[in-house]
């Protein structure tokens, strides 16, 4: 009978379980300091996915005016299309924020576990641990930035999904709530963040106290917090290390080779690895030079262009190298379209003629998240931002300015506050200067949110956009509130999380609002 | 495990009686004596004489000699002898110290005269053996005599219509290709819901992980019980309701269909051989149009949304001479006729048995070879089965089984279009959408054909759907698709009776069973055959893959039958413990941009390597009686817990009970007068749970998995959310059941009612809000689903009986309903998601109430006769909004309001006026606008009624068998119908279009043609189609010859066939078959898979 009492249940219970082979459980993780850098760098490695970039550039720039649909536009790539034609819908695929998420929940799972593991591999110091959590927090507070400028309220979840235990259901979080919670988390990080890895490659490509100083900077200018925003930018630009690169090489070493001393944070590609198929794709490649999407011509002067700008009887940025530097110059068929060239390509010359030749890049480019002149510009929006700011102000945002202009107009005049000398008219020349500077690079339409916050109403951010609609007063209509302005949350989570509300703009059963 | 092997064969050992261990020595003599008949008083030779011991163990051995002499050592003195040969009766004596036995043998071919032989039949599960009319449960078996002589490639073609309450639907007539079966309907909504199948006890499960995306994902075990050779079987059956499923637990709930198969039998060694020949032919689908039709069809097509010439002006259309490829495309071609072939099967099976007293055996071999219907598909099948038997005592017994299979299929190539894998076309579904206008072969300048198949150029104008529509001949042949499966199958079994058997049944036996599986599949698409560019994924392109697996099952069992006094009393107490392990592995490589070879591995481009390795164990422990009194009032009971690794520690374990009663009240004394007609009847109640497992393993883990690295850093990640809460899915059902019979069994009903209800539906992938970081739960229990119905099965044997002549009859029917009783409410709203409001989709939707494989769509109510609407000229058949009186809405100006289709509620600006000519569907809100809010409910997939009855005449040696099956009241989606009636695309369409609207005032039920245009196909009950068809499914003639005129060449049997499969169908429905298997979300779509064929098959036994 003895095999039967073999069998008893307890037994039993343990023959019954079998392990994966190619997987680790969780029980038998969390035992070292490897395992939790391995989960660290799944933070990392998830905002390189081409969902991310995509969403940093659908986001971030695709609903501004420096984007038109370009010749390598695909027919079938509709839920880009919809977006460029002003016709949003909760299904539309840039709407689903899982893949920001995603990465969420790595950082989630991260500052949930890691800290057991100091107990468990002596190798694994308090130090270690609060160092890697810098950059988790980091991460994570990049994720709800994106996130809250996108959607304006999201949920907030700050704990990792492990099992079908957890209510999943998480209603939406305010923006103040999601902002307070991504200021907390960052003024953590920056106690702890590290300053250097080691290698160039790691201090560009991993979050250092830069990185978390440039993005407090940025949630501080978006949330209006202009001293604050204006004190972390001191900070950066005061780090003797980070220096603007000279106009003749600012192309090839900021964009081409990557990782140049402008840069603060950008994320690593890896031909092997993973490839930056998005900046590929919709900007351009050696193989596929005409990308998705491209500059369109309406902005090549005039008005609304940020080049040749009329200012009085000067002409601002008249020979500006980043027109040529940024933007394919086809001299052939035009049909109202340029070519992007930043990061699609490797190298630009020019002969006496002042005509360029393009070589277009074989490998894919990194993804540059801030740069000193951003975080230069930044400083001089929120110097001019406050309703009355002293002409020390004004000037020192116009000396910022001039930073970034002179590099790239080498032959030109540096802009003089007798001419720039009211914060309407540097408010227009930091937003000019941004786009000049930052285009193609997820900023612009985060730049005009700004200003339609700013004046809380999409009004001047039409008079930017509405030139690139096609005139069809559906367009117009659907950008005429604030709310419009933002996206709709996704279908799929609507379906599936009764407790999140619609932002009010998309709700079907409210359509009458939109009208 | 190993260990617990071991401790098993020692206990074992121990339990063996001592003096079968330990011989007594010493004390050898010698036994002679000489053997003669009893008849002529010859001596014998050759006569087995051996010594036996109180178990009958053979102990010692020998044969007479020449002069029928014979000396044997005896080893013990208590022992006997015993005396045997062929024709004549064995003697047995005791030895008592005699030296010399002279024997005399008496044959054996007395004529028996007046004896009457009353035995009950058994029915026999392992080794839980009751008597057939004590069975309680709803059951129902087959024996393959049934269909013996008729040309079946797999069982499951064979049971087609024959059990009540069993749907089978073959998936399609593609050789191999398997079937969908539902017992007593759907009960699972993700999970599978494929019946268990045993063979011999042994569960029969080909596990490959799911994770791995097998080349061939539709070749499941359901196709591999082609492995199993219907001419092995010696009987089916089916276990429907949850009393008899409960015995396999967690495994039960689609019912059971448990093969026994044949075995050896005491006697002369017999060698039977058969051969069948089958030719087939498939059966005549849709008319397609001409080439010369579909030119002029195509120009309209393009002409009329813009009403425009030069939209028209496409040059693979016009006829021109001066175009390039002018031959190539003025052409006839019938494709359907080009892919399709008659096609044949030839099958050669050996068997060899016999056996003796001590040792059967049955050794079988088998050759299939079928071409299919449609070109390029071929199977190869090498099968065999040992069966081994060998009694080392009264008590003790071993049994060895062995099977092996090898498969070799030729599949045509599935080309995976726009990389949609529910766009995979088959060789057929192209040559329907083919162009006709364009050859088989290139042509030369003089319309000559050239050997080279023609492709069409990859610059050509055409639309991408038929610039990139293959070859479908070129594919057939160039390309290759081939699946190659070995399965062995060893099973060795134990039996050892712990009492004397004589006295009281106490029988331990085991079993241990091997499940070796391999496959490998691989594949190559030639640049002969596509367009594309060279490093398209498509171009060159050859998937390799590989899987194995093994399982080991075991089972160990006690059944004990303890004798009463009062024999009024029957019980049977039955234990088992059963354990199954197993682990598969798979893995596979693509590569495309190949130079030549089809070869996987040499230089290409390469795709990421797919594998998996999975493991997994269960085990089952189980208890179960059952009694009878006076073998009248039955009750039966089972208790089985299971467990298995696919749970985590709170579920691990289930607990299925089953019970039943039966209570026989035709043999009352009080029904003593009516035993004369009414034979039988007899009342069976029963009640139990089943279950239902997910697929996949390490669900209960939360798992970490490699995610790439980043700056040269390895990256890991959680994969997956631990499931806590997951358990079986459970199916409780209560089974009515009532067994009449009338005449002495010549009338038999068999009547059963039950309803059936699934708690926690497995419910796989389903929807979870992305803030979780994760897409979805890999599994939730989110449900209830009830299926009740009745079935009822009416045999007559022998109802008409003359000396020659003799007829049976059977006939079955059954219904079922299902309904979702509930479903968590995130799921009903994925799985509801809003209609896309596209032509030819139908709107997916659940609801609970409802069916599951319900259809819902738009109501079609045919074509606007009129463009425009004007009252005046009689043309008020036009695209107008009409209010719910059916008077015409008219705007402020009087003018009527078109009707316009709304397909997106969000913008005004999307909404498409209806024009003469176009689909009219039913305005059911009254709205004055066509949009999703007149989506209306069409019917249902489940059929009213399935069944099958046919009789057999018996005259001399001559029968005749004939079989119908059927099924009523089901709904099927015509998709075949419209993809070739929509006019919409470049596609070949049928003959019906030529009835198109063509002009103002045309009257008919076909719009007009509109190339990527309009809303003329959208999902609406013109496809869905009534699927109600009855088969005339075989008639065989068997003759054997009689055995008197075949004496003389010594050989035993010779039978001849002939059959005919599929004889016609009658049906309302248009598609080329009617029967079609269930597709997402239970409903059935026709996408014009290869349809079953008619067969003629010839067939001879010889039994020597």
């Amino acid at each position: 009978m003895s095999v039967f009492i073999t069998f008893g249940l307890e037994s039993c219970t343990d023959w019954l379980n079998t392990k994966p082979e190619s997987e680790i459980v969780l029980d038998d993780y969390w035992q070292s300091e490897a395992q939790a850098q391995a989960v660290l760098t799944a933070c990392y490695r998830g905002l390189t996915t081409d969902a991310n970039i995509e969403r940093m550039i659908v986001w971030g720039e695709l609903r501004s005016d420096n984007l038109i649909v370009g010749r390598g536009f695909p027919s079938y790539h509709t839920d880009m299309g919809k977006i460029l034609n002003v016709n949003i819908t909760p299904t539309n695929a840039y709407c689903n924020w899982g893949p920001m998420y995603s990465v969420i929940n790595n950082c989630n799972t991260f500052l949930y576990y890691a800290p057991g593991v100091v107990s468990a591999d002596q190798n694994f110091t308090e130090g270690k641990l609060h160092s890697f959590e810098a950059e988790v927090l980091t991460i994570r507070a990049l994720c709800y930035f994106y996130l809250v400028r996108t959607f304006k309220e999201v949920p907030w979840i700050d704990t990792p999904s492990i099992d079908d235990t957890k209510d999943y259901k998480v209603a939406k979080s305010t923006e103040r709530v999601v902002l307070d919670h991504i200021i907390a988390d960052l003024l953590t990080a920056q106690k702890y963040a590290r300053i250097d890895f080691g290698s160039v490659e790691n201090n560009k490509g991993r979050i250092t106290l830069n990185t978390v100083n440039a993005l407090l900077a940025d949630v501080y200018l978006w949330d209006q917090q202009y001293a604050n925003c204006v004190e972390m930018c001191n900070r950066v630009i005061a780090d003797p290390t980070l220096k603007l690169i000279p106009t003749e090489m600012m192309f090839l070493n900021v964009f081409y080779r990557g990782n140049s001393t402008e840069s603060i944070f950008e994320l690593q590609f890896n031909e092997n690895v993973q490839k930056n198929n998005t900046t590929a794709n919709l900007y351009g490649i050696s193989s596929n030079i005409q990308g998705e999407l491209s500059f369109p011509v309406f902005l090549e002067k005039g008005d609304y262009s940020p080049f040749k700008y009329k200012m009085g009887t000067d002409v601002e940025s008249d020979k500006d190298n980043r027109f040529k530097d940024f933007i394919f110059q086809d001299w052939g068929d035009m049909n109202g379209i340029y070519p992007i060239f930043k990061y699609a390509g490797a190298l630009r010359s020019e002969n006496q003629l002042e005509q360029s030749t393009y070589i277009y890049r074989n490998t894919t480019s990194n993804w540059i998240v801030y740069r000193l002149a951003d975080v230069m510009l930044m400083k001089a929006e929120a110097l001019t931002a406050p309703t009355a700011p002293s002409d020390d102000d004004l000037k020192e945002a116009l000396a910022l300015v001039n930073n970034t202009y002179q590099r790239s107009n080498p032959n030109s005049p540096p802009l003089d506050f007798t001419v720039y000398n009211s914060k309407g008219i540097i408010e227009k020349l930091i937003l000019r200067e941004r786009q000049r500077e930052l285009m193609f690079e997820g900023k612009r339409w985060f730049d005009l949110m700004r200003l339609a916050r700013r004046y809380d109403s999409p009004g001047a951010l039409l008079t930017y956009v509405g030139p690139k609609l096609t005139g069809d007063v559906m367009q117009y209509t659907k950008m005429s509130v604030m709310n419009a302005l933002y996206l709709p949350v996704p279908q799929g989570d609507i379906d599936n999380n009764t407790n999140l509300i619609q932002n009010p703009f998309y709700d079907e059963t409210n359509t009458t609002t939109a009208n | 495990m190993k260990s617990n092997f071991a401790i098993l064969i020692l206990f074992f050992l121990l339990l063996l009686p001592k003096t079968a261990i330990g011989q007594k020595t010493g004390n050898d003599f010698l036994v002679q004596g000489t053997i003669t008949s009893g008849s002529d008083g010859t001596t014998l030779i050759g006569v087995n004489v051996t010594e036996i011991d109180v178990n009958n163990r053979i102990v010692s051995g020998n044969v007479t000699d020449i002069n029928g002499h014979f000396v044997l050592k005896i080893k013990n003195p208590d022992n006997r002898i015993s005396f045997s040969y062929l024709g004549y009766i064995k003697q047995v004596k005791k030895i008592e110290g005699k030296r010399i036995f002279n024997i005399v043998m008496s044959d054996n071919t007395h004529e028996i005269q007046n004896v009457v032989v009353t035995g009950k039949k058994r029915h026999s599960e392992g080794g839980f053996s009751i008597p057939t009319r004590e069975i309680a449960s709803a059951m129902q078996t087959i024996d393959t005599k049934e269909f013996e002589g008729i040309q079946v490639s797999s069982v499951d073609e064979a049971l087609q219509g024959r059990i009540a309450g069993l749907d089978i639907v073959s998936n399609s007539g593609d050789p191999g290709s398997g079937t969908s079966m539902r017992i007593r309907g759907t009960t699972s909504i993700n999970g599978n819901s494929q019946p268990l199948i045993v063979v011999n006890g042994v569960p029969y499960e080909v596990q490959v992980d799911p994770n791995f995306d097998f080349a061939n994902s539709n070749q499941e075990q359901y196709a591999s019980m082609l492995s199993i050779n219907p001419d092995d079987i010696q009987e089916i059956s089916v276990l429907k309701d949850a009393a008899a499923s409960a015995i396999w637990g967690s495994k039960g709930a689609n019912g059971v269909l448990m093969i026994t198969t044949k075995k050896g039998a005491m006697g002369p060694t017999r060698i039977e051989y058969s051969y069948r020949y089958t030719g087939t032919v498939q059966p005549q689908g849709m008319k397609m149009l001409t080439g010369d039709d579909y030119t002029m069809l195509m120009k309209q097509a393009y002409f009329n949304p813009l009403q425009s010439e030069t939209a028209s002006n496409i040059n693979e259309f016009n006829y021109d001479k001066s175009f390039s490829e002018y031959e190539n495309f003025n052409n006839n071609t019938n494709w359907v006729k080009e892919v399709t072939q008659v096609g044949n099967i030839s099958d050669h099976y050996l068997t060899v048995s016999g056996g003796g007293e001590r040792a059967m055996y049955r050794v079988s071999g088998g050759f299939f070879k079928q071409n299919g219907t449609i070109i390029g598909q071929n199977l190869d099948r090498i099968s065999s089965r040992a069966y081994l038997e060998y009694s080392v005592s009264d008590r003790l017994k071993f049994i060895s089984e062995f099977s092996f299979t090898y498969t070799d299929n030729n599949m045509n190539y599935e080309m995976n279009f726009d990389g949609d894998p529910n766009k995979k076309s088959s060789i057929l579904g192209i040559a329907y959408k083919k162009m006709p206008n364009v050859g088989v072969y290139a042509q030369d300048a003089n319309g000559n054909n050239t050997n080279e198949l023609y492709k069409i150029l990859s610059n050509s104008m055409l639309n991408d759907d038929q610039k990139y529509l293959v070859n479908p001949v070129a594919l057939a042949t160039l390309a290759k698709n081939n699946l190659k499966t070995y399965r062995i199958l060893p099973t060795f079994r134990l039996q050892y009776d712990l009492l004397d058997p004589a006295k009281q049944t106490l029988r331990y036996s085991m079993y241990v069973s091997f499940d070796i599986n391999n496959d490998k599949a691989s594949s190559f698409l030639p640049q002969e055959v596509i367009n594309r560019p060279w490093n398209n994924g498509q171009m060159n392109r050859a998937d390799y893959s590989d899987s194995e697996g093994l399982t080991i099952q075991t089972d160990n069992n006690l059944a004990w039958m303890p004798a009463f006094s009062n024999t009024d009393h029957s019980l049977l107490l039955y234990g088992s413990v059963q354990t199954t392990e197993g682990r598969s592995s798979a893995q596979g490589i693509t590569t495309y941009g190949l130079e030549r070879e089809s070869d996987a591995s040499t230089t290409g481009y390469l795709e990421p390597i797919r594998a998996s390795h999975s493991n997994w164990r269960s085990m089952g422990l189980m208890g179960r009686f059952h009694y009878a009194y006076k073998s009248r009032y039955i009750l039966d009971g089972t208790l089985r817990r299971d467990g298995s690794t696919k749970f985590g520690n709170g579920n691990k374990f289930g607990n299925f009970p089953g019970i039943s009663a039966k209570w026989i009240i035709s043999d009352e004394p009080l029904l003593k007068d009516t035993k004369k007609w009414l034979s039988m009847l007899a009342f069976r109640p029963g009640w139990g749970i089943s279950g239902n497992q997910p697929k996949w393993e390490y669900l209960h883990y939360s798992r970490y998995g490699n995610y790439d690295s980043y700056l040269n850093m390895p990256a890991t990640q959680p994969v997956s959310i631990r499931l806590n809460n997951l358990k079986w899915e459970t199916t409780s059902s209560f089974n009515y059941g009532w067994d009449i019979g009338f005449l002495d069994d010549t009338y038999v009903f068999d009547l059963n009612l039950y309803s059936k209800r699934t708690t926690d539906l497995l419910f796989e992938k389903t929807p979870l809000p992305s803030t979780s970081g994760f897409a979805q739960l890999s599994y939730q229990n989110a449900g209830t689903m009830d299926n009740n119905g009745w079935e009822v099965n009416f045999y007559a044997t022998r109802f008409i009986k003359t000396k020659n002549f003799s007829v049976d009859f059977k006939f079955n029917l059954s219904n079922y309903v299902n309904t979702l009783v509930q479903l968590d409410p995130g799921i009903l709203k994925g799985f509801n998601s809003e209609f896309n409001d596209l032509n030819g989709s139908y709107l997916t939707r659940i609801q609970e109430g409802n069916s599951f494989g319900s259809i819902y769509g738009f109501r079609y109510k045919g074509v606007y006769k009129y463009d425009e609407y004007k009252p005046e000229e009689g043309h008020l058949d036009a695209p107008v909004s009409r209010d719910a009186n059916g008077t015409v809405n008219v705007d402020e100006n009087g003018k009527a309001i078109p009707m316009v289709y709304e397909y997106s509620t969000t913008s005004k600006s999307a909404t498409y006026q209806f024009r003469g000519g176009d689909a009219k569907y039913e305005d059911i809100n009254h709205d004055g606008s066509i949009d999703k809010l007149d989506i209306v409910y069409l019917g249902n997939t489940n059929p009213l009624l399935s069944g099958g009855f046919g009789p057999t005449f018996r005259y001399k040696n001559l029968s005749c068998n004939m079989f119908f099956n059927f099924r009523y009241g089901n709904k099927i989606v015509n998709r075949a119908r419209m993809n070739a009636e929509n006019m919409y695309g470049n596609d070949n369409q049928s003959t019906a279009v030529n009835w198109r609207w063509r002009k103002d005032g045309d009257v008919t039920n076909m719009p007009r043609a509109l190339y990527d245009y309009g809303f003329n196909w959208l999902g609406s009950d013109r496809y869905v189609e009534d699927g109600s068809f009855l088969r005339f499914k075989y008639l065989t003639f068997n003759y054997s010859i009689p055995s008197a005129k075949l004496k003389k060449f010594n050989i035993n049997k010779i039978n001849l066939y002939l059959t005919i499969n599929n004889i016609f169908v009658l049906t309302k429905y248009t598609g080329v078959d009617p029967e079609v298997g269930y597709g997402a979300l239970g409903t059935s779509f026709d996408d014009a898979k290869t349809p079953r064929s008619r067969d003629l098959t010839l067939g001879l036994s010889i039994g020597l």
